[in-house]
């Protein structure tokens, strides 16, 4: 089987969607019959490169981070694109692979809805949506935080290679939970501005401008 | 009331949709509202690319010195926004999400979890109300609309605003600045 990958992240390939896919792929290719192609969504070129892929794929994924609670601007730019070449496209079966920064998984539950219809009205098989959260730190993280995720990720692949399909039990624990208790996302919430936030700021010697209103 | 009407229409001979914005904002000027119809594809505009500068580097100040900047201004100066577009493949076309997207300075990177949820605290602790207004593709459904509504919605209260309408360009430009004055 070849793999047609799509990854929608603006930040390309030094994006967190790439920390993710690779674990998947591994688990994918762990059966040397099985292939898969990289096309980046975050220029021009990329774009069109993805339509004459995507014309002849069998098997697709598209992964992306969540921005303002949907698909990026450029992953909508490239769907819409679809929209021509869409009497070419073969059968295919398609996945998404969406994050969000933050960790609950309500954030990235209400995109799920369009991805399916979407891939209906391409014609193709929709398999489902891996979606996780509180990935802006992925990069930073030590192993041990985010070794969990990567194991479950290359399941999946495995699980693509070895039945053709997205497994749903695996997906909901990738999710973990929709919400979290208030105490939890408090403690995340100072976690994040003096673990991640302050630091990135004090290192760019942005620290005292943080809170600017540079537009009034 | 401070009224912005961000125009997503990408193509310029979809006469119906534009005239359906400038009869609005004829008759929402004439109810003296002050009003600033912006025409998003006549505008320099970048995708965003996630670089977060506008957070960690040069707070409130985006890398990219294009026409942003005007929407930024107007949103941050409206009572209310009406994001409009056509619908392309089931959602608001890529160039309303771009410049949505490109919203990012006008937020901080700190979490409020007031609500229960997390967001992020607002750059300039306000946000103007949201109006949504579409034109339906030839095979929308309610699904379509529903899916469309629902991630408005999740935007909006990621944003700390709500959505006080969604309505199609058929509907009547005379009650919808009805319904506007009521707000």
């Amino acid at each position: 089987m070849k793999l047609l990958v799509c990854n929608g992240s603006p930040r390309g390939r030094t994006s967190n969607t790439d920390i993710l896919l690779k674990p998947f792929l591994e688990g994918f290719e762990e059966d040397s019959q099985n292939t898969h192609e990289t096309v980046y969504l975050n220029s021009e070129d990329g774009r069109k490169q993805a339509i004459t892929s995507f014309v002849q794929a069998e098997l697709i994924l598209i992964g992306f981070p969540l921005y303002t609670d949907a698909m990026p601007g450029i992953v909508k730019e490239f769907i819409e694109a679809l929209v021509p070449v869409k009497k070419e496209l073969k059968q295919f079966r398609i996945m998404f692979l969406i994050h969000s920064g933050f960790s609950e998984g309500s954030h990235t539950k209400y995109i799920v809805r369009y991805l399916d219809k979407l891939s209906r009205r391409l014609g193709g098989t929709y398999l489902g949506t891996i979606r996780t959260g509180g990935t802006e730190g992925i990069k930073v993280q030590p192993a041990f935080m985010t070794q969990k995720l990567l194991t479950q990720l290359k399941i999946m692949g495995r699980l693509l290679a070895q039945t053709g399909k997205i497994d749903e039990t695996l997906i909901n624990k990738i999710v973990q939970r929709e919400r979290f208790w208030k105490i939890e996302l408090f403690f995340s919430e100072i976690m994040s501005e003096y673990m991640f936030w302050n630091p990135w700021l004090k290192k760019n010697g942005a620290f005292e401008k943080r809170f600017d209103k540079p537009l009034i | 009331m401070k009224i912005s009407i961000f125009n997503g229409n990408p193509d310029c001979n979809n006469q119906d949709f534009d005239n359906c914005l400038s009869s609005l904002a004829v008759i929402l000027e004439k109810e003296k509202h002050e009003l600033s119809l912006l025409q998003l594809r006549e505008m320099e505009y970048h995708h965003c690319i996630g670089c977060l500068d506008c957070w960690v580097k040069t707070p409130g100040i985006c890398v990219f010195k294009d026409d942003h900047v005007k929407v930024l201004r107007s949103f941050l100066s409206s009572d209310l926004v009406i994001f409009a577009s056509p619908l392309i493949v089931g959602f608001s076309s890529a160039l309303l999400k771009k410049a949505q997207d490109r919203l990012l300075p006008v937020i901080l990177p700190y979490i409020d979890v007031s609500t229960g949820e997390c967001r992020h605290y607002l750059r300039y602790g306000k946000a103007p109300v949201f109006g949504i207004i579409y034109q339906p593709e030839e095979d929308t459904d309610s699904e379509d609309l529903s899916i469309f509504t629902e991630l408005w919605t999740r935007f909006s209260r990621n944003a700390h605003s709500k959505v006080a309408f969604v309505r199609p360009i058929q509907h009547s430009v005379q009650e919808l600045s009805r319904e506007i004055a009521r707000m």
